[in-house]
């Protein structure tokens, strides 16, 4: 029982971290209607701006040097952290402002080769600045040997506490935006009827880039929390995209309270399949991709979407 | 260029491949040089899926494992030769991909396109927990070796690359019979519309299997081919970025024919000496990445769309 509940809580932490990027990748999709694949590495860009921030200039961090000439440095950790999330932001406005531009217009094949491109460059990019050998990011919270809380004699770790307050803490704010904001009126109602929202005078194209930026600093914030719990390296989103895209597939592609509950249970899933079947921890990357073919193939629209009606 | 001539050419240029080559080129570069080209049946693999299913396969790296360890384990462990093991290889690497490709036949293309990038994710891990088949972490390598017969006087890593361009050779012409051919007809119908093809007939389903199997078998002899030049294999080699790199091949090298795939494989070579010389170091990704996006803001169909376009601007001009 204390193993199951182990278990249980082992796999929450996975299930912020998941949480965060499918929230993310639900935002973009419902910016643009399409899924950017090069979500995850937007965000480890982020993650790799933060370590930089973080680490004293005479490391062989590239860019370390660059931030080494502001005062303070090397700069804390939650800095550090909040700092590449905001540049995170920007340069997925960026990147949607210049490159993605008719990312939501053009058909799904072109839209398709242009995320994966983009999931291309800024993998190499990364991966010429940092690649090689994985980095220690630090910790965001302390995970010393007493840092936990006893839960029927399970232990409930603070750093997952702390990972899930400051993702409901994001998701909570993206909430806000969506439903008390003008801004996200326009965007909600962009995502319901793309065409009537233009005739009322919206701009597809600022809410685009805003919907970007929202879910850049959200996979960024993703990208952290994962580096925090084991290292940063250049294919540490690959992995996490995989159970971010069964989440989001799981929670129906446009809903945020979807997402994050199909964090939940791709993270239970990750733990308990491979604990209980006794397979390597690694295999648990085939038990999200069942995850993700079973439910495109039963249930298409998730568990919180809606089901298209076709029109004939 | 008359069609005549453009094959005159091409027969020239294999008698070239085939002759001169060895004669010129070391062990090593010849070596190198046929594992390179091996790819080029990889890349078809995507090439048709894409091109004529509309299919999109980022999984490739997947079926290329595959075919590898299928003729490792054909060759070393049921003992067979490696002749009649290559093509085993290549049934059961085209057997892999209609069963992966089923979730096809039930979402929508741009959804496959996530499934099939999960299992470029997820293929290394799983290969190297399936620790007989392929070694596990370390890799295995192929004990049985592909020895000329006696009364063909050459040495044995020529004769490898002799069958090598033999066997891409015919896999070329069975993948450009295909396309040209009922089952080609049928692929292209529905990949247009699926509705009015269905409606004239199409099996749908039956069509989309088929062409996920051929292309997944051409990838896998491209894997197996590889493990005959070089016989070691490891899991780690068949990861996510071998499947975008040849993703990015495919698209570069044009969809609507099937000699794109060798445009593309070009590319896979010519690229990293590009990124190498503009100095991007490790870079060379980068340069793949922005020729496919580049080509997403045009109508060009990559270099075979480009050579058409060109050529017939020139046949234009002639004519006046």
């Amino acid at each position: 029982m204390t193993l199951l509940i182990q278990r249980v809580l082992d796999g929450l932490f996975n299930g912020s971290i998941y949480a965060a990027l499918a929230v993310a990748i639900a935002i973009s999709h419902r910016a643009t209607g399409r899924v950017n694949l090069a979500q995850g590495e937007i965000g480890l860009f982020g993650g790799y701006i933060a370590l930089a921030m973080a680490s004293p200039a005479a490391s062989f961090v590239a860019g370390a040097a660059l931030f080494s000439n502001l005062p303070g440095h090397p700069f804390n950790l939650w800095v550090s952290t909040l700092f590449a999330v905001v540049i995170a932001a920007a340069v997925a406005v960026i990147l949607q402002g210049v490159v993605m531009r008719d990312f939501g217009e053009s058909t799904p094949q072109r839209a398709l080769n242009r995320s994966i491109a983009l999931l291309i460059c800024v993998s190499a990019v990364i991966s010429s600045q940092w690649g090689g050998r994985a980095r220690i990011f630090g910790e965001l919270f302390p995970s010393d040997g007493n840092a936990y809380i006893n839960v029927l004699g399970a232990r409930l770790r603070y750093t997952t506490l702390g990972a899930w307050a400051l993702v409901l803490i994001a998701c909570g704010l993206v909430h806000l935006f969506m439903t008390r904001t003008k801004a996200g009126l326009s965007f909600r109602a962009l995502t319901d009827n793309r065409g009537g929202s233009v005739l009322v005078g919206i701009h597809p194209k600022r809410l685009m880039a805003i919907g970007w930026g929202i879910s850049g600093a959200l996979a960024a914030l993703a990208a952290s929390l994962a580096a925090s719990m084991s290292l940063l390296d250049s294919s540490l989103m690959f992995r996490t995209l995989i159970y971010a895209l069964a989440a989001v597939t799981l929670g129906g592609f446009d809903s945020l309270r979807g997402a994050v509950v199909g964090g939940i249970i791709v993270a239970q899933a990750q733990t308990m399949i491979p604990g209980y079947l006794g397979l390597p921890s690694e295999m648990s990357i085939v038990a999200a991709l069942i995850v993700l073919v079973a439910v495109l193939v039963f249930r298409p629209w998730g568990l919180f979407g809606q089901r298209p009606v076709e029109r004939v | 260029m008359s069609k005549s001539v453009s094959r005159v050419l091409g027969a020239g240029l294999v008698v070239v491949a085939l002759v001169i080559l060895p004669l010129l080129l070391s062990q090593n570069d010849l070596r190198n040089f046929a594992r390179f080209l091996a790819l080029v049946l990889a890349v078809l693999g995507v090439n048709i899926a894409l091109g004529a299913g509309g299919i999109v396969s980022l999984g490739q790296s997947v079926f290329v494992g595959v075919g590898a360890f299928a003729l490792v384990v054909f060759a070393d462990d049921v003992g067979l030769p490696i002749l009649v093991a290559l093509p085993l290889a290549a049934l059961f690497t085209g057997l892999v991909g209609v069963v992966l490709g089923f979730p096809s036949l039930r979402v929508r293309d741009s959804q496959f396109a996530l499934v099939s990038f999960g299992y470029a994710i997820a293929f290394p891990p799983f290969a190297r927990w399936c620790r007989s088949i392929t070694g596990g972490p370390s890799g295995r390598s192929l004990e049985r070796e592909l020895t000329p017969p006696s009364w063909i006087p050459v040495e044995d890593l020529v004769y490898r690359y002799l069958i090598t361009m033999l066997v891409i050779l015919i896999c070329m012409v069975i993948a450009a019979n295909f396309l040209q051919s009922r089952w080609g007809r049928a692929t292209k119908a529905q990949r247009d519309n699926s509705l009015s093809a269905a409606t004239f007939g199409v099996p749908i389903a039956k069509t989309r299997s088929a062409v996920l199997g051929l292309s997944a078998a051409l990838s896998g002899v491209s894997g197996a081919l590889g493990v005959i030049l070089f016989p070691f294999v490891q899991a780690n080699d068949f990861n996510v970025f071998m499947a975008l790199r040849l993703y990015a091949a495919a698209v570069i090298g044009g969809l609507s024919s099937a000699l794109g795939a060798l445009w593309g494989v070009l590319s896979l070579w010519l690229f990293p000496l590009i990124g190498e010389f503009v100095g991007l170091g490790g870079g060379a990704d980068f340069v793949f990445g922005l020729t496919v996006l580049l080509l997403s803001y045009s109508q060009i169909d990559g270099v075979v769309g480009a050579i058409r376009a060109i050529s017939a601007a020139i046949s234009r001009r002639r004519t006046g």
